[in-house]
C-alpha cells in the first residue's frame, strides 16, 4: 500500500479532481486552486477597497489604481493577479472596475558618467526598498539631469514584454528631490548645482548608517510614488507588501521608535498627500527648502490618498509558490527572478552593512517557516491599532501623524539632556538653530544614525 | 593618538563605551551617570512618596542587586526618605536557590536592609521541585512566574508595605513589547510599557525604576561597583529559541544601539493605540493615569537570563492556538465575511474618497480590551477572572497529582 501511495499524490482538497501537489496553509492543492486561492485573496481586499472609496453613486468611470512595482516578485505577482483580472473583466465584457497604472521608481538614477563612480553605494544600500533587479532595466536612458520626467519603459524591457497591455511608468527616485513636502533641511545637505542623480547619491553617501539609508530610500520611494499618483490622476496607490513583510514592517518600525506612526506606515486606508511645507497651517521657520520649488514633487492640496496593500493576507513563500506556476503570454513569469540570485535574508555581511531592516527580515525569515500564523497574527493586530490624532501635523519624512504629546513626555521621562542624541553626532548639524522638529521621533532617529 | 578622555569630566581616561550610545566614559563618570538617569526616572515618574516602605523584588541577580544598590545610594544622596527592604522569594528549587539566596543575604548585611524570604511552600503548598516533579520540566516556567508575581504581592502584604519595585530594565521592558505583538495581545501591549503597575483595586504598587536603563550597563555598574550578585541561571530554564524576542533584541542593539530604547518608546506610544484606552492627556501631571492593573505582563519572566528561554514553548503554543482559530474561523467563513460587509458598508457608504475619512478608519471590527477586575473566589488576589491564574494553575496540579495522593 505505502509504495502506491507514494507513487500517486493525493487529490487537491479543494477542487477534488487534479492531483494535489503543493501545501497550501493545511491543505494539499493542485495548481490552479493555489493561483485562484492567492489570486482570490488579493481581489477581495481590492473589493474592500473599493466598498470604502465608492460613493453613493456608482461612480462614472473606473478607478485608477497606482500599482507601486518595484519589481521584485511580490508586486509582480500583484500586478499578474491584477492583470489577469482585468483581463477576465474585458473578455466577459464587463464594465471595468479599475484602471491600473503599473509605476516603478528606479532607485539607481546614477546613469550620469560624473556620477557612475558612486552608484554601487548606493545600489547596495537600497536594495531593500527598490530595484533589486535594476541589470533588468539598465538600458541606456535618454533623460536629461534636469529634467526628471518620467517614462515608460522601452519595449526590450522583461516587463514590458510579459506585460504587454501595461506601460509601466518609470519614475526616478531624484525627481523627489524638487518636493517641497520633505523637510530637507533635517537630512545631509545637497549640493543643488549637482545634477539630481548626484544629489541623490551624495544624500545617500552622507546618511550615517546602513539603517539610515535603507529607510529614508524607503520613505523617498514613497513619496515619489505620491507624487506619481498625482501625475496620473489615481487617488488609490497598492502596495505590494506581503503579510510576512508587514509584520516585518510592523517591528522595524517599532524598532526605530515610529511606533506612533505604525498604523499609518502599516494598515490599509485613506493616508494624508504629503502637502508643500509651506501650504502647512502652522507657521513654520523654514524657508530653504522653497528655494528649490519645482512642483512636481509636492502632490499639491491636503487631499488623502488611499493606500491598500492587496497581498497582505498572503505569505511570502506563497507569493514565491505563485510566481513560480503563473506565466504570461511572453512565458513564465519565474523568468523575471533568476534563481542565482542570493537572498538577502541568507547573506552574510558585516553588522555594518545591516540595516535594521534586515534584521528584522532574517528574523521572520525563521519564523515564517516555523510558525506562519504568529507572521500573519502580527498583522491583524496591528491592523486593529487606531490611528491617533496629530492635530493635522505630519511627519515631513515619514508623512504619519506627528505626535502632539509623546515627545515632551519621553525627554521628560528619558532627561531632556539626551545624551544619546548628542553624542551619537558629533557632526555639524548641530549648529543649526533650534527649530520645532518637522520629523517624528523614529524619523529624526532614523536621519541622525 | 593620545588615550581617549572622558566625555563629561574631560580629565579621566575613558575606559567605558556605553552601551547605550557609544559615549566614552571613565569609570567614575560612568557610574554618575547610570545613578543619574535612574533618579530622573524616579523623580520624573513620582515613584516614590517621603515616608513610604518599598520593598526591593531580590533574587541575588544582577538586576535587583543593582537596583538595590542604586536605590540605597539614590535614597540617601537625595533623601527620598524612603524605607528600603529586600523581599526575595523561595522557589524551592535546589541547588539554584539556595545560593542566590546567600548572594541576597549578604546583599542585606552590605546595603544594611531587613530582608523577608516568603517561600512558595508557605504560600502555595508547592515548592517548583515538586511542580516540575509532576508537570515535567516544560512549561513550568509559567507555573514559577505566575506564583513569583503573586509571591511578591504577598510577601509585601505581610510586611504590611504597599510598593514593590523589580528590576526589569529596558531589554525586558523592549522584549515584552514585541512578545505582545507577535502573540498580538492588545492588552498588554497597552499596559506592559507603564512604569507603574497595579492601581487602586489591587493592594500593592510595582514599579520598575530601571525600566530605561539598559542590561548591559546594568552589568557594567555592577562590575565597577563591585556588586556582589549570583549569575547562574535557572536549571529549569527550557533550551535555548533561536528566534525569541530577546534574540531579536539583541541583534536590534548591535545594529544601532538605540534600537532597544526605541522599542520601548514604540511600545509607549503603541499602548495609547490600543481601541478602549484612553490616551493621556498629559504625560507630566497625574502619573497615576497611566498607572495599569498589575498581571501577567512578565509571565514567562522574573528569572533572569531565562526570560528569552521560555519563548520557544511560548511561541509554538502561540502558533497552535492560532492555528486553531484559522480552523475554526475558516469553518465559519461565511459568517465573518457577513460581519465584515455589514460593518464597511455601515461606515464605508457615506464615504468619497475625498472626504476626510472618520479617525477610526481602517478598524472595522471594534475590540474589546476592558477586562473586568475583580478578585479571586479563592484567594482574594486580584483577578479578572473567577480565580486568579495562580489558583487555576494549582487546581490542574491538584488534579493532576491526584492519583499519586491516592497512592
Amino acid at each position: 500500500m505505502t509504495a502506491e501511495a507514494k507513487a500517486t499524490p493525493p487529490l487537491c482538497t479543494r477542487c477534488k479532481e487534479q492531483d494535489g501537489v503543493l501545501g497550501l496553509r493545511s491543505e494539499t492543492v493542485c495548481e490552479t486552486c493555489f493561483t485562484t486561492f492567492v489570486a482570490s485573496k488579493a481581489i477581495k481586499r481590492l473589493e474592500v477597497l473599493q466598498r470604502e472609496t465608492r460613493g453613493p453613486r456608482l461612480p462614472s468611470r473606473p478607478q485608477r489604481y497606482l500599482l507601486a512595482l518595484s519589481r521584485r516578485p511580490s508586486s509582480t505577482a500583484l500586478l499578474h493577479i491584477l492583470n489577469e483580472n482585468l483581463r477576465r473583466q474585458r473578455e466577459r465584457n464587463q464594465r471595468l472596475k479599475f484602471e491600473l497604472v503599473p509605476v516603478f521608481v528606479d532607485v539607481d538614477v546614477t546613469d550620469q558618467p560624473t556620477a557612475s563612480s558612486n552608484r554601487t553605494a548606493v545600489n547596495a544600500d537600497t536594495a531593500t526598498s527598490s530595484s533589486s533587479l535594476s541589470s533588468a532595466s539598465s538600458d541606456p536612458t535618454s533623460k536629461t539631469p534636469d529634467a526628471p520626467e518620467e517614462e515608460t519603459t522601452s519595449p526590450t524591457d522583461a516587463f514590458t514584454a510579459h506585460f504587454p497591455e501595461l506601460p509601466i511608468h518609470k519614475v526616478p527616485l531624484s525627481s523627489i528631490l524638487s518636493s517641497r513636502a520633505i523637510d530637507w533641511t533635517s537630512l545631509p545637505p545637497q549640493d543643488p548645482t549637482h545634477p539630481p542623480s548626484q544629489r541623490l547619491t551624495d544624500l545617500f553617501t552622507n546618511l550615517p548608517t546602513a539603517s539610515a539609508r535603507a529607510d529614508v530610500s524607503r520613505l523617498l520611494v514613497r513619496h515619489a510614488l505620491f507624487a506619481a499618483a498625482a501625475t496620473h490622476d489615481c487617488g488609490v496607490v497598492l502596495l505590494g507588501y506581503n503579510t510576512t513583510s508587514l509584520a516585518e514592517l510592523t517591528l522595524s518600525e517599532a524598532a526605530k521608535g515610529r511606533g506612533f506612526g505604525i498604523p499609518w506606515l502599516v494598515n490599509d486606508g485613506a493616508f494624508p498627500l504629503p502637502r508643500a511645507i509651506a501650504d502647512d497651517p502652522a507657521p513654520t521657520d523654514l524657508t530653504s527648502s522653497s528655494s528649490q520649488s519645482n512642483g512636481s514633487g509636492g502632490g499639491g492640496g491636503a487631499g488623502m490618498i488611499q493606500i491598500y496593500s492587496p497581498l497582505r493576507e498572503i505569505f511570502r513563500k506563497e507569493i514565491l509558490t505563485y510566481l513560480s506556476i503563473v506565466s504570461s503570454a511572453a512565458g513564465p513569469l519565474a523568468e523575471l527572478f533568476p534563481a542565482s540570485a542570493p537572498s538577502r535574508a541568507t547573506a552574510v555581511v558585516s553588522h555594518r552593512d545591516l540595516s535594521l531592516d534586515d534584521v528584522v527580515a532574517r528574523y521572520f525569515a525563521d519564523v515564517e517557516a516555523s510558525y506562519p500564523s504568529v507572521v500573519a497574527n502580527v498583522v491583524r493586530t496591528t491592523g486593529k491599532l487606531n490611528r491617533a490624532s496629530s492635530g493635522g501635523r505630519q511627519c515631513r519624512l515619514c508623512g504619519g501623524g506627528l505626535d502632539p504629546l509623546g515627545d515632551e513626555r519621553w525627554k521628560g521621562e528619558i532627561g531632556e539632556a539626551d545624551a544619546t542624541i548628542l553624542s551619537a553626532t558629533d557632526d555639524n548639524r548641530d549648529e543649526r538653530p533650534l527649530r520645532k522638529s518637522m520629523l517624528c521621533y523614529g524619523c529624526d532617529r532614523s536621519v541622525k544614525g | 593618538m593620545p588615550p581617549a578622555l572622558c566625555g563629561i569630566c574631560k580629565t579621566q581616561r575613558a575606559l567605558i563605551k556605553r552601551p547605550k550610545n557609544h559615549q566614552k566614559l571613565c569609570k567614575g563618570c560612568f557610574i554618575q551617570i547610570f545613578e543619574d538617569e535612574v533618579h530622573h526616572t524616579i523623580i520624573s515618574s513620582q515613584l516614590f512618596l517621603r515616608g513610604e516602605k518599598v520593598a526591593i523584588g531580590a533574587s541575588g541577580g544582577k538586576d535587583s542587586t543593582v537596583l538595590a544598590s542604586v536605590l540605597k545610594t539614590l535614597n540617601e544622596r537625595y533623601d527620598y526618605g524612603v524605607d528600603l527592604v529586600l523581599l526575595s522569594i523561595d522557589e524551592g528549587i535546589k541547588g539554584y536557590r539556595d545560593d542566590s539566596l546567600e548572594t541576597v543575604k549578604r546583599n542585606a548585611v552590605q546595603y544594611d536592609m531587613p530582608l523577608k524570604i516568603v517561600g512558595y511552600d508557605e504560600l502555595y503548598g508547592w515548592t517548583m521541585d515538586q511542580v516540575v516533579e509532576t508537570i515535567g520540566k516544560k512549561g513550568n516556567c509559567t507555573y514559577c512566574g505566575v506564583f513569583r508575581r503573586q509571591a511578591l504581592d504577598r510577601g509585601a502584604k505581610m510586611l504590611g508595605i504597599k510598593h514593590v519595585v523589580t528590576g526589569h530594565n529596558a531589554d525586558d521592558v523592549a522584549e515584552t513589547v514585541l512578545m505582545n505583538l507577535l502573540r498580538g495581545d492588545l492588552p498588554r501591549l497597552s499596559r506592559s510599557t507603564s512604569i507603574v503597575t497595579g492601581s487602586n483595586a489591587s493592594e500593592v504598587k510595582r514599579s520598575k525604576p530601571l525600566k530605561y536603563a539598559y542590561e548591559k550597563e546594568i552589568v557594567l555598574y555592577a562590575h565597577h561597583k563591585k556588586l556582589d550578585y549570583f549569575s547562574t541561571e535557572c536549571i529549569y530554564s527550557p533550551e535555548a529559541f533561536r528566534g525569541s524576542a530577546r534574540g531579536l533584541i539583541k541583534n536590534l542593539e548591535r545594529v544601532r544601539p538605540s534600537a532597544i530604547l526605541d522599542v520601548v518608546r514604540s511600545g509607549e506610544d503603541m499602548a495609547r493605540l490600543v481601541p478602549g484606552v484612553f490616551p493621556d492627556t498629559c504625560g507630566c501631571e497625574g502619573k497615576s493615569s497611566s498607572t495599569q492593573a498589575a498581571d501577567e505582563d512578565y509571565s514567562a519572566g522574573g528569572c533572569g537570563s531565562s526570560n528569552g528561554r521560555a519563548v520557544g514553548g511560548e511561541m509554538a503554543a502561540i502558533e497552535k492556538k492560532l492555528r486553531e482559530n484559522e480552523a475554526a474561523e475558516a469553518a465559519g467563513l461565511e459568517t465573518e465575511v457577513t460581519i465584515a460587509k455589514a460593518n464597511n458598508s455601515k461606515t464605508g457608504r457615506p464615504k468619497s474618497s475625498k472626504e476626510e475619512p472618520s479617525k477610526d478608519a481602517g478598524n472595522a471590527l471594534p475590540i474589546l480590551t476592558k477586562q473586568k477586575l475583580g478578585t479571586c473566589e479563592k484567594c482574594g488576589y486580584m483577578s479578572s477572572q473567577r480565580l486568579c491564574q495562580a489558583c487555576m494553575l494549582l487546581d490542574g496540579l491538584t488534579r493532576k497529582n491526584r492519583p499519586e495522593i491516592v497512592i
